[in-house]
């Protein structure tokens, strides 16, 4: 069965003056439509103000369209009985991770979800660990989230929503205010916790090098899906891909200019492993 | 006119339990006219090195000399020191406030004691070098795209007509294009009117694409200090500090240790497809010579 299922959606940004007439009306997501199966890895790209950002917000009811509809695990978003439900199934984090933590304590702040929707307490604190651990922040438990690097809190903040025992979560650019050990141990989080715990990914990102692991991505330009395939295929379009004001990972673009100069390497290079490979191949 | 670092250190809670050093023995010189790349992993003591070549912060131990001048003198004009060394904090559009963009870039110039004429001049002048499009001059900073609004943020700064110009991560949340963009912008800065950049990020491959020099801290300490082929080729090491080298350089070592005998120093694509393609030709013409025998 279909973790989200998007159908036509259109969301309008409406803008009214003092007297409530309508100023402008800037319609951010223009007719959707999309599947994501449960356990999937999704990444969503998009240049700034392509509409990523609103789209996301309509997967967990922050934002119901303006036309068309959102189902997550079943739920209609935009029915207000199911707002906890959804919430509950589908969790999100945001870009900066010191907007997200309320504890003083690690384990106090991850549990805080749990504890809002009247889990007994036993329960919380094995959750607690539970989720800590997935997230590799288990021996951190204790400590003070201002004594964390961004990466770490980061975690912490995925730690908070895997508690909530979440079938998908969606992550809104996790990694734009991390050093480039936070975004790794980030994205290792996010692999592991889509293999090991099932937990349906919805990664947007404007780092090309983090979609390489997904099952399937969506380019966005303008409130539409320009691009949908697999990573492969999408970075194998060099050009469209520069002309939506995005790039491609460092080994597909120079794989594609090595071809473009007359070396003749296979189309679809994503890695520096492959790449590194089809050139001993060549000489 | 450079910007001297001599013996510097800053030790937070000095006296107490916590004392500990954010940053130590730091020395460095920064000449006029440079583009400097700041790295190292979050807490290496980069915020702290920038806010003081300001002013924003005083050494607890060595001196920083503007002009030949300790800036911790009483009698040195921080507000001359603020004017010539520009500071671009992280995401700078929150520090936004006036009701057009126009107005906003005044503010900073207009601080200076000079008349409304000239202020209104630099103004223009920063927004035309940001590239920021004239029909939104008069538009409030809150109304435009995440890009725009940058870009009147840095111009802001640039109205004080600094010779330094220290920027702290200005690409972090833009799109591949923007952040192009605004690279570039600042490179022209530096080419054209000889301004220095300090540029403090967390993308490898920015700062190899735009940067003549490395600066690497890590745990207070200025590590290492080189040209970038130089900086890179310790990729091991950085990896040990939490920081990486751009992809390019990975894949060049990789290409090395199966036995392409490229130079390993490339930290750019376009480095790296240059000497790719000088050894695939050495290879092919080697083919076409005649075999002797030996």
């Amino acid at each position: 069965m279909g973790m989200i299922e998007v159908k036509n959606i259109i969301f309008e940004y409406i803008r009214r003056d003092e007297e409530g007439n309508v100023e402008s009306i800037n319609r951010a997501v223009d007719d959707i439509s999309l599947d994501v199966q449960a356990g999937e890895f999704i990444a969503v790209l998009g240049h700034n103000g392509s509409g990523k950002s609103t789209f996301a917000k309509h997967l967990n009811s922050i934002l119901v369209p303006t036309e068309g509809s959102v189902w997550v695990d079943g739920m209609d978003t935009s029915a207000e009985r199911n707002v906890w439900d959804i919430r509950q199934s589908a969790g999100m984090v945001f870009q900066n991770p010191d907007n997200q933590i309320i504890g003083t304590v690690v384990e106090e702040d991850v549990g805080f979800g749990p504890e809002n929707i009247g889990i007994p307490t036993d329960e919380i604190w094995n959750r607690v660990a539970d989720s800590l651990k997935a997230v590799g922040m288990y021996s951190f438990r204790k400590m003070s989230p201002n004594k964390l690097s961004g990466g770490q809190k980061q975690r912490v903040a995925i730690a908070g929503i895997v508690a909530m025992r979440p079938k998908c979560i969606i992550l809104d650019e996790p990694t734009a205010m991390l050093d480039p050990q936070g975004r790794q141990e980030v994205l290792k989080t996010l692999h592991a916790l889509n293999k090991m715990e099932h937990v349906t990914i919805v990664l947007i990102t404007h780092y090309m090098e983090e979609v390489i692991g997904a099952d399937k991505v969506f380019v966005m330009d303008a409130g539409k899906i320009r691009m949908q395939g697999t990573p492969r295929e999408i970075f194998s379009d060099v050009e469209q891909m520069k002309s939506l004001r995005l790039d491609v990972p460092a080994a597909s673009l120079l794989a594609y200019e090595l071809r473009k100069a007359g070396l003749r390497l296979p189309n679809g290079i994503l890695t520096r492993e492959e790449l590194v490979e089809a050139l001993c191949q060549l000489y | 006119m450079s910007i001297i670092l001599d013996h510097v250190s800053y030790i937070y809670e000095k006296g107490t339990p916590q004392e500990h050093y954010a940053l130590k023995d730091i020395n460095l010189v920064i000449p006029k006219g440079e583009f400097i790349g700041v790295i190292g992993h979050t807490g290496s003591g980069k915020s702290t090195m920038m806010q003081m070549l300001n002013g924003l912060i005083a050494p607890t131990e060595g001196m920083v000399l503007f002009r030949g001048q300790d800036i911790s003198d009483r009698d040195f004009d921080k507000k001359y020191l603020r004017s010539k060394v520009g500071m671009v904090f992280q995401y700078p559009e929150y520090q936004l406030f006036e009701s057009t963009v126009f107005k906003d870039v005044c503010f900073g110039p207009g601080n200076l004691g000079l008349d409304q004429k000239t202020v209104e001049l630099r103004a223009f002048s920063a927004l035309h070098q940001m590239q920021f499009p004239d029909e939104l001059f008069y538009q409030s900073p809150f109304d435009l795209s995440g890009g725009q609004k940058r870009r009147a943020a840095i111009a802001g700064v640039l109205a004080m007509d600094p010779d330094f110009l220290i920027l702290d991560e200005p690409t972090a949340g833009l799109d591949p294009k923007g952040r192009d963009e605004i690279l570039e912008l600042i490179a022209g800065l530096q080419k054209e009117q000889g301004k220095t950049i300090l540029l403090v990020s967390h993308s490898m491959d920015d700062v190899a694409n735009y940067v003549n020099r490395i600066l690497v801290l890590n745990e207070g300490k200025l590590v290492l200090d080189a040209q970038p082929a130089e900086a890179f080729s310790y990729y091991k090491e950085l990896e040990k500090i939490g920081l990486a080298a751009p992809q390019v350089t990975y894949i060049m070592n990789e290409l090395q240790e199966k036995g392409i005998p490229v130079r390993a120093g490339a930290t750019t694509l376009r480095e790296a497809k240059q000497e790719i393609l000088r050894v695939f030709s050495d290879n092919r013409a080697k083919e076409r010579e005649p075999i002797h025998d030996t």
